[in-house]
């Protein structure tokens, strides 16, 4: 299997992430020739009828994993199963995996969700924990998942994905955990809601009549009760003790002497067991069974080369057939593994007696897993081996994939077991190494890395030393390659502060340095590229660096780039007029979405939002509520408070322009509190705060709005920036309500030129009409209608309308001018705009009426339906509302129907929508 | 670490487990020193730190081993003789 190395390979699978998934995914099959253990077949088979959990809690060798698999082999139920190991510590891959088990039940299940995780930037877990659990409740079959191993992990927020799971659990899914250690999750809770069934160790000991089972009838001793009875004791129920002394035990004969070798003393039973039953083997099997015992999982041909030997996959085949500690992790009996508690004890056998070659036995390992294309594994045995050399060398042929994937828990894992000197002096290394530790929030340990990078390149004034050697052993493309990437990581970095003049010379070095294949680098510079030109007010250069980001992202395939990318240049269209092609972006991002079963995260939450919102301005106000709605309904569910807060901004102006004032002096008081709790970004808090001061002019609060210009430190003789442009554009209103006309036309003379230079196309005709205003109020009334007349020309062609209502009744006046001007001939612009156009717009100040509300529905709507509604709108599945108010799936279909039926809608959404509407929720 | 370092941040534990453990295993527990009480096994030592710790107790239930009691103790208590004659309760 060839390795990957390529930063930018297209095909990339979850396989790639393990190359041996399917082993970790393989039910391990149960032999008819063991001890069959109904009693605890039928407490599973009671405990899936009873949807509760399964948690089958005990040390090695209790033959956990074996009864389950007793019970699967004779339970129709469809089943996910999947092997945890050490190496499953990372959230994006243990959510990857999760999805690939259950992918074996219903293979559309997140079809694929698992590329959004693969991303240097992953999105928060529970966004696609809920479209997890939103795909498994439409699954028509029940199932079983097990997580077999569970002990291995100790990552948090894995127990936290679990948890999640847990309370959330679909009717459908019957969760099996099988742990060696009771796992840190809320057990106690789930125990007095009788939600959990538990297997122990009690439980699982072996019975008298088991013990005689598993000797006489399994293992084909013919022992009398009384010596039955002594071994029982020997091991006390435990399993792996029992199948030791029976292994080691020569004939049963000398059953009296092998049971006064024993007595005596108290030795370990496996520790003694063990030695009698290696030293039965021939010196050859000795040596493969100890030697073997470093490898996680066994294949002839590893073993082969780990051994030095030939033909271990007969032996392997042998053992399985004769012994009772390995397994075959796939149908072919092409991977097994040992017991773990076997190989222990083999592995501590080996310390003791071949130590000197165990560093051998695992740089062999290493080798022949790299030859292989076993990146992962090979890493582990040349960390052991302590052979750091090798280490470092596949860890910078792994390290781009592995950042590709998300998976920094394991990057920095990789780097901290890397002695310093080893990072230190490779520039790729310390490159990706800035890059997780500016993800952790430490940009000054990131900034020293990049400093040891460019000192390594040659790129510093820095005297030779021995780093100019690794600068002259790279080429001059990957040298340039990793310019471009450190230039990257600095421009992102300096984007959280918000320099906007180094923010666009680092990106556009970047871009320059990169080379073009890289596709995601590429990408993440342009974003920030994009954004610092959006900042400064350059919609045009903004525009285009999002365009390239966008290409690029689509090139790498990078579901999540796509998508930062779509709703970036969706807000840059809005800027500069370009409402259709918004709306287009907006529609395409829905669609991926959808396509890539990710259809309820606040990524396409933005594209509702943003969507209704330009419906709006276009003056298609029935769709527009609906979409602003879900938009935030979606946004509401995920963390991101920018997006949050975006979604929030686009449903107030849907909200001021039908008049709802009361909603939205409410949706500003959610904004707030958000803004208070978390970091929202300084230009989002500006947005917010000039919302604010136009719900005040709406309820004709004037006072209110000079304390908030007063407050907010704004004057009419400032320069505005960009960021603070729209609370400018509050208080010129807030000038010309005070009659201080000439201090609100200087205001707004000042902004109109650079907004017209950088295509700020709707902030050029927001500016032309407050002008307008205040000078037809100054009167001056014909440059007040030659502004108009601009602002219409510029407007008409991208379907503007409610830009000019929102400025109230008096613009209507200044339209009728404007178009009593044109009819007569008298405009000096006339060409610019049709009348047509002007009285559709006229038209719409005289539509503009209260939403409605009709009270009669709030009291036929029952209480139990409002609480159905409530769960509905807070994001509940059908499934999950009926699981929250312990009634049937059909119970809460019949109630949708009857909200729909007195709603007069045709959808949950459109029901929630309605609701909120009319004040119900 | 330095050798230094692990000795100044190291603590010694003592580790109570039942049944025979044999003194071969002692490099498997991090080098604690095994030795014997009566039907019990007991495990002295330095450990570096608590990671370390839970390691060991890791191992122990790995192998089911039946845990007794842990201790943490002052170094100057940390040779088996003591561990046999004290009959503090642990």
């Amino acid at each position: 299997m060839p390795s990957r190395l390529s930063e930018n390979d297209q095909t990339s699978s979850i396989n790639e992430s393990h190359p041996l998934l399917a082993t970790k995914l393989f039910i391990p099959p149960f032999r008819p020739a063991m001890v069959s253990r109904q009693r605890l077949v039928g407490k599973l088979a009671d405990a899936a009828s009873d949807k509760s959990a399964i948690l089958v809690s005990a040390p090695a060798g209790f033959g956990k994993t074996t009864l389950v698999s007793e019970w699967l082999a004779g339970n129709i139920t469809p089943t996910a199963w999947l092997s945890l190991d050490k190496g499953d510590n990372e959230p994006s891959l243990f959510i990857n995996y999760l999805i690939a088990a259950l992918q074996k039940i219903d293979a559309n299940i997140n079809k694929a969700s698992t590329s959004i995780l693969r991303s240097p930037q992953p999105p928060p877990i529970t966004t696609l924990l809920i479209n997890l659990i939103n795909d498994i409740s439409v699954i028509p079959v029940d199932f079983v998942l097990v997580l077999d191993d569970y002990h291995l992990i100790d990552n948090q927020q894995i127990h936290k994905i679990i948890m999640f799971l847990l309370e959330h659990q679909p009717q459908q899914m019957h969760l099996v955990i099988v742990t060696r250690s009771d796992p840190p999750l809320a057990l106690a809770r789930l125990r007095s809601q009788n939600q959990l069934v538990e297997i122990r160790s009690a439980d699982l000991c072996f019975t008298t009549e088991e013990t005689a089972c598993f000797v006489n009838d399994i293992s084909g001793f013919d022992l009398a009760e009384n010596e039955v009875a002594v071994l029982e004791s020997l091991t006390e129920g435990w399993i792996a003790g029992l199948q030791l002394a029976v292994l080691s035990m020569h004939d049963q004969d000398n059953f009296s002497d092998f049971i006064k070798s024993f007595t005596g003393h108290d030795r370990y039973v496996a520790d003694y067991f063990i030695e009698v039953v290696l030293n039965r083997q021939p010196e050859k099997v000795q040596n493969f069974l100890l030697q073997t015992s470093i490898l996680k999982r066994l294949s002839g041909s590893l073993c082969d080369a780990v051994c030095d030997r030939q033909s271990s996959q007969e032996l392997l085949n042998q053992l399985e057939e004769t012994n009772q500690f390995i397994f075959p992790l796939d149908n072919e009996r092409h991977w097994f593994r040992y017991h773990q508690l076997f190989a222990d004890l083999l592995r501590n056998l080996l310390n003791r007696t071949q130590a000197g070659i165990i560093a051998d036995l695992h740089r062999r390992a290493c080798d022949w897993y790299e030859a292989n294309g076993f990146m992962d594994e090979a890493l582990d045995h040349a960390f052991i081996s302590e052979d750091f050399e090798q280490a470092a060398q596949i860890v910078e042929k792994r390290i781009e994939t592995v950042w590709e994937h998300g998976a920094h828990t394991k990057l920095l894992n990789w780097l901290t077991l890397l002695p310093e000197q080893s990072v230190y002096s490779r520039p790729l290394l310390c490159v990706y190494h800035a890059w997780v530790l500016m993800a952790k929030g430490q940009p000054q340990l990131a900034e020293e890395n990049l400093v040891v990078a460019e000192e390594l390149l040659g790129l510093t004034s820095v005297e030779k030393d021995v780093s100019s050697d690794t600068g002259k052993r790279l080429d001059e493309d990957s040298k340039r390659n990793l310019q471009g990437k450190i230039a990257a990581i600095r421009a992102i970095m300096v984007a959280f502060k918000g320099d906007i003049p180094s923010i666009i010379q680092r990106a556009r070095y970047a871009l320059k340095y990169l080379p073009g294949e890289s596709l995601t680098w590429r990408s993440m510079a342009g974003i920030a590229l994009g954004d610092a030109h959006s900042l400064s007010g350059d919609a045009i250069a903004a525009g285009n660096a999002y365009s390239e980001a966008l290409a690029a992202s689509q090139a790498a395939n990078n579901i999540y780039l796509i998508q930062i990318a779509n709703i970036k240049l969706a807000v840059n269209h809005r800027v500069r007029g370009q409402l259709l092609q918004m709306i287009d972006i907006c529609q395409q991002q829905i669609k991926l979405a959808d396509k890539i079963g990710l259809s309820q995260t606040p990524m396409v939450g933005m594209a509702y939002s943003m969507w209704g919102e330009v419906l709006a301005e276009m003056n298609d106000p029935r769709d527009s509520f609906l979409y602003v709605n879900k938009g935030a309904d979606l946004c509401e569910q995920g963390h991101d408070v920018t997006m949050l807060s975006w979604s929030y901004l686009c449903l107030l102006r849907v909200l001021f322009i039908r008049g709802d004032t009361a909603r939205a002096s409410k949706v500003i008081r959610k904004m707030e509190k958000t803004a208070s709790e978390s970091y929202v970004p300084p230009w989002v808090v500006n947005l917010i705060e000039a919302r604010k001061a136009q719900l005040y002019l709406m309820e004709d609060d004037l006072d209110a709005a000079t304390r908030w210009a007063e407050q907010r430190q704004l004057k009419y003789d400032d320069e505005p920036t960009v960021m603070r442009e729209a609370e400018y554009m509050m208080l010129a209103r807030v000038l010309t309500a005070r009659e201080q006309f000439a201090e609100a036309e200087k205001l707004l003379t000042r902004v109109l030129p650079d907004a017209k230079t950088f295509e700020r196309i709707t902030r050029v005709i927001e500016v032309l009409i407050l002008r307008a205003l205040a000078l037809q109020k100054n009167g001056t009334s014909n440059e007040a209608v030659s502004d108009i007349a601009e602002a219409l020309s510029i407007a008409e062609p991208h379907g503007y309308v409610n830009i000019f209502v929102d400025q109230g009744p008096a613009v209507a006046n200044l339209l009728e001018k404007a178009l009593s001007a044109k009819e007569h001939g008298e405009s000096q612009k006339d060409a610019g705009f049709s009348a047509s156009y002007v009285k559709k717009v006229l038209f719409c100040f005289k539509v503009k009426q209260p939403p409605q509300i009709d009270d009669d529905l709030m009291e036929t709507l029952s209480k139990r339906e409002v609480e159905v509604l409530a769960l509905i709108a807070a994001g509940y599945s059908n499934q999950g509302v009926a699981d929250k108010l312990f009634v049937s799936l059909n119970t809460v279909r019949t109630h949708t129907k009857h909200i729909n039926a007195k709603l007069n809608v045709h959808s949950r959404t459109q029901a929630v929508v309605k609701a909120k509407e009319m004040g119900i929720l | 670490m330095t050798k230094s370092q692990f000795q100044q941040s190291a603590q010694f534990y003592r580790i109570r487990l039942k049944g025979h453990l044999d003194k071969k295993w002692s490099d498997w527990f991090d080098d604690m020193n095994i030795c014997h009480d009566g039907a019990n096994s007991i495990l002295t030592g330095p450990l570096v730190d608590q990671a370390a710790l839970h390691g060991v107790l890791i191992k122990i239930r790995d192998l089911n081993l039946t845990l007794l009691s842990v201790k943490r103790i002052e170094r100057d208590h940390s040779s088996c003789d003591d561990a046999k004659i004290s009959h503090e309760p642990e």
